[in-house]
């Protein structure tokens, strides 16, 4: 069987002790692409790519790497780069040092060594600091170093372990450019690992969502933001998240919401898929992002009404937290809409966004 | 800082009616330690300066610094010895039979802490690695340096024993060598205390260079790993590297150490045969106590002590250099 | 193609290096906790057997050594020595266990004291102190033994108690104020603020809120305070010559017999007299690294 892809897991399992860290996974991944491992803390992401890189070993399933099977390959006969968290520079080593590291350890000739590194370090734009011990660099600066030590093998795989989770916000958004850029320079097909979803919609070709050891779904970055599979995956992509309510199918295509047994009305287009895949009668979860909520302050039959509790005003919108009971929902509006504080306004969902989940699988049925 | 002393002056202004000052405790808890410090070491070193620009000899009688101070026990003489400038330096220094002892102990020195710190090496990377029993192994291995030494050198000496020593039997059965009498010859009575003590203070480098090793974080291991470093150039590069500092440190330590060495050598050879294993504490001791040349002993004890204050000079200022990381 | 052939041989020798690496751990094991094994096989040997060309482990033991030594066995090889009550092993045991205990407690009343205020004042010439104090330890004690040994002489403190009593505890001070030091300044300066905020004198917040808290601290330099003293041997010849003669010195003249040492009275004697440091060894096992680098380097 000849597979074309660059890395392949196939049913990988890997515990540790009685718990497990990574349930099953199956993954696929084309050359040249920039995949993202995403999920809560935890969830198994880091591990996958440990696992990728030879640093753990699965007790069951396969992994390959450019058509290799890898299972019994040790780290460093696997071609890949790789970048720590807390990037685990040699702290005895200046920065060139590091960077040349891998090259010494395979011998290369020291012309060759010194040609590489500078090709690196000025793609890095780090040329210039190149005689420093790692404790006299900045944060950014060690992030580039880690970035050129991985990268000045030219890897067939490039893995990423939340490489920007160290750094000050301010430069986090430019040494996640930097990273895009270097991508798209190299091409080398790249793994990256975060937590962080909006790190992860700004540089992922397909997004892996991982929670609780189990890939969750692997999408393009709009695709699962618009398409969450289930509610975990709906829930940790966007900020603030989607909002859920409890509800039930009623007549007259309408939903019963778990807001007082307030009444929403809603398309038949809804009903009838509800209806289409037998779930008419299950208990349901109604999911809508914030943005896809505009207010009415005036009766509105497609919406519902709560109180306003507080308007957080961010900047280019604003957060306009809803009540009803123990019920809060959130609304992302222009930042002109500046509701009062008590003020009964309607919500009306943007009808085509609406999401239904089954409230027992959490798993999407529209 | 700022907070301790403002927390000071709160306190005082409270304690003003009860119990002591915080300046009060300062001193009071620091005083003993001090007292200590001038009686048993500031004064006698200034004593034992002036002493060692004299011609006295502790059996002619006592030398009183303040005669009258005190009466004088009968049978008890009283002498004040006569200054003789810098002879007894001159006498030290140009004394080839010193310049043997100190030739001897340099030997000493680079040979056991040479043997020590790559025993220690060797034990510390043997144990960087998880395994059952490993608490109690690394104790039992530790407890030779905490024996005493006079103790390891005489039961040392019976083991080396050639007729009925189980080193040299073990030697002679198993690798068919000659039954060698350690500590009869002149060549070999040294290496024989540099056996007992390589036993007795191995242990401690590896003591140190387990830390040493150990104190490495995995992470870097890892990082090695997947750029391509395993082997000897992953030892070289990395792993040597990050615990140097603390094996030098122990090394350091073991030279001042093995430089004093009297209770192990005392305790196999007494210096024998000859002088041939006598370090230049042993001699000193021999001077002064057996001999009684206090006035020579002391100017050889202070040319030893400024040889001993320039090392441990470097000593203290690497170890303080160490604690600052 | 060779790629997997590699893999297969790692495979193989992962497993003979386990097998390696067990058996030379257990041959160092071995070679260290042998001669102290050695030591207790010989205590329990007759003359005969000791001076047997081939050394055996097993043979018929006999507790005569131990008879010897104590003095109680009937014409019993005793070492020439010195004369008199000095002597007497059990005696030299009570002095050298009365002598470690005093020291210990006395180092480690002056030494806590030193160390809490050098550890949370500051002063000018703390630091030129500290290493007074530390520099103490790196002298060659003979250099120093020359001028004490002709004071203690000269102020009748020769042979005495208190003077070994002050002499061991001067040579114990680098250890204890340096090691206690280390503790302390663990503990963060704001348990004793917290301490004064509800009306605790400093020195009562010292006594009750700081000094449990480094109880560890306490007992790791009572042990190692008490070991140094348990096996000093150079100031024990020097200084104590009749009546002040501790345990090495004993040892030291009581294994030598009219024809050359008595192998099996030292061995016994030895075993006994290094007992009590390797229990305690054990318990301080870990403030080992601690103990040995005066708390310079935390293990």
């Amino acid at each position: 069987m000849y597979i074309m892809s660059m890395i392949r897991l196939i049913n990988m399992t890997k515990r540790f002790g009685k718990t497990v860290a990574v349930k099953n996974a199956d993954l696929e991944i084309e050359k040249g692409e920039l995949v993202v491992f995403l999920g809560p803390s935890g969830c198994g992401k880091t591990t996958t790519l440990r696992c990728i890189a030879g640093l753990e070993n699965p007790e069951e399933g396969e992994i390959y790497i450019d058509n290799e099977m890898v299972n019994d390959l040790p780290t460093l006969d696997r071609d890949v780069g790789f970048v720590f968290q807390h990037y685990a520079l040699f702290p005895h080593m200046s920065a060139y040092q590091n960077i040349s590291f891998p090259l010494r350890a395979m011998k290369h000739k020291k012309s060759d060594i010194e040609r590489e590194v500078m090709k690196v370090a000025e793609l890095l734009r780090i040329d210039k600091i190149l005689q420093f011990k790692p404790s006299h660099l900045s944060g950014g600066d060690l992030q580039s170093v880690a970035l050129a030590r991985a990268l000045v093998i030219k890897p067939k795989v490039f893995l990423l372990d939340e490489p920007l989770s160290t750094l000050d916000a301010e430069f986090r958004e430019e040494a996640r450019t930097m990273i895009k850029k270097i991508h798209l320079e190299i091409g080398a097909t790249t793994i990256y690992v975060t937590h962080d979803q909006m790190e992860a919609m700004a540089i992922a070709d397909r997004i892996v969502t991982m929670n609780l050891g189990e890939i969750q779904q692997i999408d393009a970055p709009e695709y699962v933001y618009h398409n969450p599979v289930n509610m975990f995956v709906a829930n940790f992509l966007g900020s603030p998240g989607m909002n859920f309510i409890d509800c039930s199918l009623e007549e007259n295509n309408t939903l019963k919401l778990g807001l007082d047994g307030k009444i929403l009305q809603i398309n038949e287009k809804i009903v009838k898929k509800i209806k289409a895949v037998g779930e008419d009668k299950a208990v349901l979860m109604m999911g809508i992002r914030p943005e896809d909520i505009k207010l009415s302050f005036k009766k509105d039959v497609y919406g519902f009404d709560m109180k306003v509790t507080i308007v957080e005003e961010i900047g280019p919108e604003n957060i306009v937290n809803l009540r009803s009971g123990d019920h809060v929902v959130k609304v992302l509006t222009d930042p002109d809409i500046l509701p009062k504080t008590g003020e009964t306004v309607w919500a009306v969902p943007d009808q085509d966004k609406i999401r239904i989940f089954d409230q027992q699988t959490k798993k999407e049925i529209l | 800082m700022s907070t301790v002393s403002s927390m000071g002056g709160t306190t005082k202004r409270k304690k003003a009616h009860r119990g002591i000052t915080d300046k009060q405790l300062k001193y009071l808890f620091l005083m003993p330690c001090i007292a200590l410090l001038v009686f048993l070491i500031l004064y006698p070193l200034i004593w034992s300066a002036y002493l060692s620009f004299t011609d006295y000899r502790a059996v002619q009688g006592r030398f009183r610094l303040f005669p009258g101070l005190v009466k004088e026990k009968p049978g008890i003489k009283v002498i004040k010895p006569n200054t003789v400038g810098f002879k007894n330096y001159k006498d030290v220094l140009r004394n080839e039979y010193i310049w043997k002892h100190y030739r001897t102990t340099g030997k000493f020195v680079i040979f056991s802490v040479l043997i020590q710190s790559i025993i220690g090496l060797g034990l510390a990377l043997l144990f960087n690695r998880e395994f059952k029993g490993k608490g109690i192994i690394t104790t039992l291995i530790l407890a030779p340096m905490m024996l005493s030494p006079v103790v390891v050198g005489m039961f040392w000496r019976y083991m080396l024993e050639p007729n009925w020593g189980v080193i040299d039997y073990a030697l002679n059965t198993f690798f068919g060598l000659p039954r060698i009498e350690w500590l009869a010859h002149e060549k070999t009575a040294l290496f024989g205390i540099i056996i007992a003590d390589t036993w007795m203070w191995s242990p401690f480098m590896f003591l140190f260079c387990l830390a040493g090793v150990s104190a490495i974080p995995k992470y870097l291991y890892e990082a090695a790993e997947v750029n391509k470093a395993s082997g000897w150039f992953r030892f070289s590069h990395i792993t040597f590297p990050l615990m140097w500092p603390l094996m030098m440190i122990a090394m350091i330590f073991r030279t001042m150490d093995a430089f004093k060495l009297f209770d192990i050598g005392w305790g196999m050879t007494q210096g024998g045969p000859g002088f041939s294993s006598q370090t230049v504490s042993m001699l000193l001791y021999r001077d002064a106590f057996l001999s009684s040349k206090t006035g020579v002993s002391c100017a050889f004890a202070y040319i030893l002590l400024i040889l001993i204050v320039a090392l441990s000079n470097i000593y203290i200022k690497y170890l303080l250099k160490a604690r600052a990381r | 193609m060779d790629r997997k052939i590699r893999r297969k041989r790692k495979k193989g020798i992962k497993v003979a290096g386990k097998v390696i690496i067990f058996i030379v751990i257990a041959i160092v094991f071995v070679a260290y906790v042998f001669p102290i094994f050695w030591m207790g096989v010989t205590s329990l040997k007759t003359k005969v057997q000791i001076f047997d060309p081939v050394p055996k482990i097993f043979f018929k033991p006999t507790i005569n050594n131990y008879k010897t030594f104590i003095g109680t066995a009937e014409g019993g090889e005793v070492g020439a020595g010195r004369a008199g009550a000095a002597t007497s092993f059990i005696a030299a045991m009570g002095r050298s266990i009365l002598m470690t205990t005093s020291v210990t407690l006395l180092s480690l009343l002056l030494g806590t004291m030193a160390a809490y205020v050098l550890s949370r004042y500051n002063m000018p010439g703390k630091d030129d102190l500290l290493f007074a104090i530390l520099s103490t330890r790196m002298l060659p004690p003979i250099v120093v033994l020359v001028p004490i040994s002709l004071l203690f002489t000269n102020i009748g403190l020769k042979d005495t108690y208190i003077g070994f009593l002050l002499l061991y505890t001067m040579f114990n001070m680098a250890f204890s104020v340096w090691i206690m030091k280390s503790f302390f300044d663990d503990v963060p300066f704001s348990f004793e603020e917290a301490a004064m905020c509800d009306g605790y004198t400093r020195f009562r917040a010292f006594l009750k809120v700081v000094l449990p808290m480094v109880k560890p601290g306490l007992a790791a330099t009572a042990i190692f305070c008490g070991i140094l003293v348990w096996n000093e041997f150079l100031f024990a010849i020097v200084i104590g010559t009749r009546k002040w003669v501790f345990m090495p010195p004993t040892i030291f003249t009581m294994s030598y017999g009219a024809e050359g040492i008595i192998w099996g009275v030292l061995a016994s004697s030895s075993l006994i007299y290094i007992i009590p440091v390797l229990v305690f060894v054990y318990l301080v096992r870990k403030n080992l690294l601690r103990g040995i680098t005066f708390g310079v380097i935390r293990g």
